[in-house]
């Protein structure tokens, strides 16, 4: 068997503006990357405005989904707000499969 | 050959099963027991310093320090009387000894002079074997020397307790993992149809390859009938064990209940989430479920499909006509959000057409370049002809998942039907 190709790798970056903060998801999001996530989206105060930024994200499992879910869960019971911004087609494809749409607001980059 | 029986011990059955029990006999050699003789022949100066077992009618040496001999007959019977007694047997001079003039080993080539044997001894009193010392020339051997030698005899029995310890665990440990893949087995078995059911107009096969036999995985797939519509439903589970397995009892349970009542797969879907949901708090399940419900029901020349989705892979269309489309309901996993809504996706299989339900193990299946993917999924059956049956899709997957060039992490779960 050829030798397996690992992932990509995950990093996370985060940046705050006026308001606002922006979180950006980097490379394949699995159970290795949740902890960063969390950590970086950890106590946000009622009223503020997170963008997840998910154009540079080449690929979510089961683990970063649960992630995003609860982060959902999460804006509606602490009082803040969700968006993503600019998902890659297959990335995009999983969150519409999952109900993002209806759930989640995109926002352009 | 008998063995003159002056030489055998009053418990030898006994012993010989001790020696059985320890299982050394024809063993490779083995460092502890080198480093033993090694350091025996430098401690008391002599040539040859030998760990012996005696067998019924042979005497096979675990370590044979200067000595190029790995075993020898029970009858000239220097060993064999060593383990008669419960203390070191020693001839300081062989030529003299009328215990041992007779020896072959003595009269022969070997002009043995000098043997010291001290008995290995079993906690329950059998003498295995020896620790024993040969000398070409005569030797006197002090009391304090045999005390000494009776140490070293004693180190060599702590190695033979250890190794029969150690290999205690690893059979026990072996039993366990079997009870533990049996139990895993008759738990994932519960989980799954016992047999397809048959459906006018639908062929129906399935593949289920759990990642690793001794871990009960979440991944399921169920068929059953529900009013005129045979239902086809794959799901996932996220984690593995006991609790998951709890949660895809739950989920294909309730799913089999829900679908009885409901009007619709989204309808059944709703059901089981509120089901996933009763009695669950903040923070949030453990483990949630992806699920891909499809309804179908006969219509003229072909199945008319419902399929509604809870966050799972789309299902795969192979048209007889030789395109390839996506069944890609949306809604959330089941078992997360009080307020989820399912959304449906309507379609049809004609004559040959076939439906491929799978979970992600087989899509995040890794391959050269990184994912097999659905694309990769779709192209991998590339070779299987349309219209040839569900079963001939179902051994292409399996052939996909075991072949060299793609790795499946994970559990592999597939359900086809084929409109006939």
């Amino acid at each position: 068997m050829p030798e397996p190709v690992r992932p990509e790798g995950f990093s996370v970056t985060r940046a705050t503006h006026d308001g606002g903060v922006v979180v950006s998801l980097h490379g394949e999001f699995d159970i290795a990357g949740i902890e960063r996530v969390e950590a970086a989206t950890a106590e946000l105060p009622p009223g503020t405005q997170l963008v997840l930024d998910l154009g540079d994200l080449q690929f979510i499992d089961s683990s970063g989904l649960r992630t995003l879910m609860n982060l959902d869960l999460r804006s509606r019971g602490e009082g803040w707000s969700l968006a993503f911004s600019e998902p890659q087609p297959a990335v995009r494809r999983l969150l519409r499969l999952c109900g993002f749409e209806h759930r989640v607001p995109l926002t352009p980059g | 050959m008998a063995v003159d029986e002056s030489l055998i011990p009053e418990d030898e059955s006994a012993r010989l099963a001790a020696v059985r029990r320890y299982d050394i006999l024809d063993t490779p050699p083995d460092g502890a027991f080198e480093r033993i003789t090694a350091l025996a022949a430098k401690h008391f100066d002599v040539p040859v310093a030998i760990v012996s077992i005696v067998d019924a009618d042979r005497i096979w040496f675990k370590s044979h320090h200067g000595l190029d001999v790995g075993e020898t007959a029970r009858e000239p019977g220097l060993c064999a009387s060593a383990i008669l007694g419960d203390r070191p047997w020693v001839v300081e001079n062989a030529e003299t000894d009328p215990r041992a003039l007779a020896n072959p080993l003595v009269a022969g080539e070997m002009g043995l002079r000098f043997y010291a044997g001290a008995p290995l001894t079993t906690a329950d009193g059998h003498s295995l074997g020896t620790l024993c010392l040969i000398d070409r020339e005569p030797r006197e051997f002090s009391g304090d020397q045999a005390a000494t030698l009776a140490d070293m005899a004693a180190i060599v029995m702590d190695e033979l307790e250890l190794r029969i310890a150690a290999r205690r665990t690893v059979d026990h440990e072996l039993t366990l993992r079997e009870q533990a893949e049996q139990m895993a087995r008759a738990l994932q078995e519960s989980l799954l149809p016992p047999a397809l059911p048959r459906f006018a107009g639908a062929d129906v096969a399935a593949l289920y390859q759990p990642a690793d036999a001794g871990v009960v995985g979440g991944d399921f797939y169920d068929v059953f009938e529900a009013g005129e519509s045979c239902v086809l439903v794959v799901g996932d589970v996220s984690g593995k064990g006991p609790k998951a397995a709890a949660v895809t009892a739950l989920a294909r349970h309730a799913l089999r209940t829900a679908s009885l009542s409901s009007r619709s797969p989204a309808d059944a879907l709703a059901t089981l989430n509120q089901a996933m949901l009763i009695g669950r708090h903040e923070p949030r399940l453990e483990h949630f479920c992806t699920v891909l419900v499809v309804w179908a029901s006969r219509v003229a020349d072909g199945l008319a499909l419902t399929a509604a989705g809870a966050g799972h892979p789309p299902g795969l269309i192979r048209r007889a006509g030789g395109s390839d489309e996506w069944l890609e309901p949306a809604g959330p996993p089941v078992g997360w959000y009080p307020d989820a809504v399912f959304g449906e996706r309507m379609d049809r299989l004609d004559k040959g057409d076939a439906l491929i339900l799978y979970t992600d193990g087989i899509t995040e299946a890794r391959t050269g370049t990184g994912m097999l993917g659905a694309d990769g999924l779709a192209s991998g059956l590339g070779g299987v002809e349309r219209g040839t049956g569900a079963e001939a899709i179902v051994t292409a997957l399996r052939r996909l998942a075991a072949d060299d060039g793609v790795e499946v992490r994970d559990d592999a779960v597939a359900l086809v039907v084929e409109a006939l």
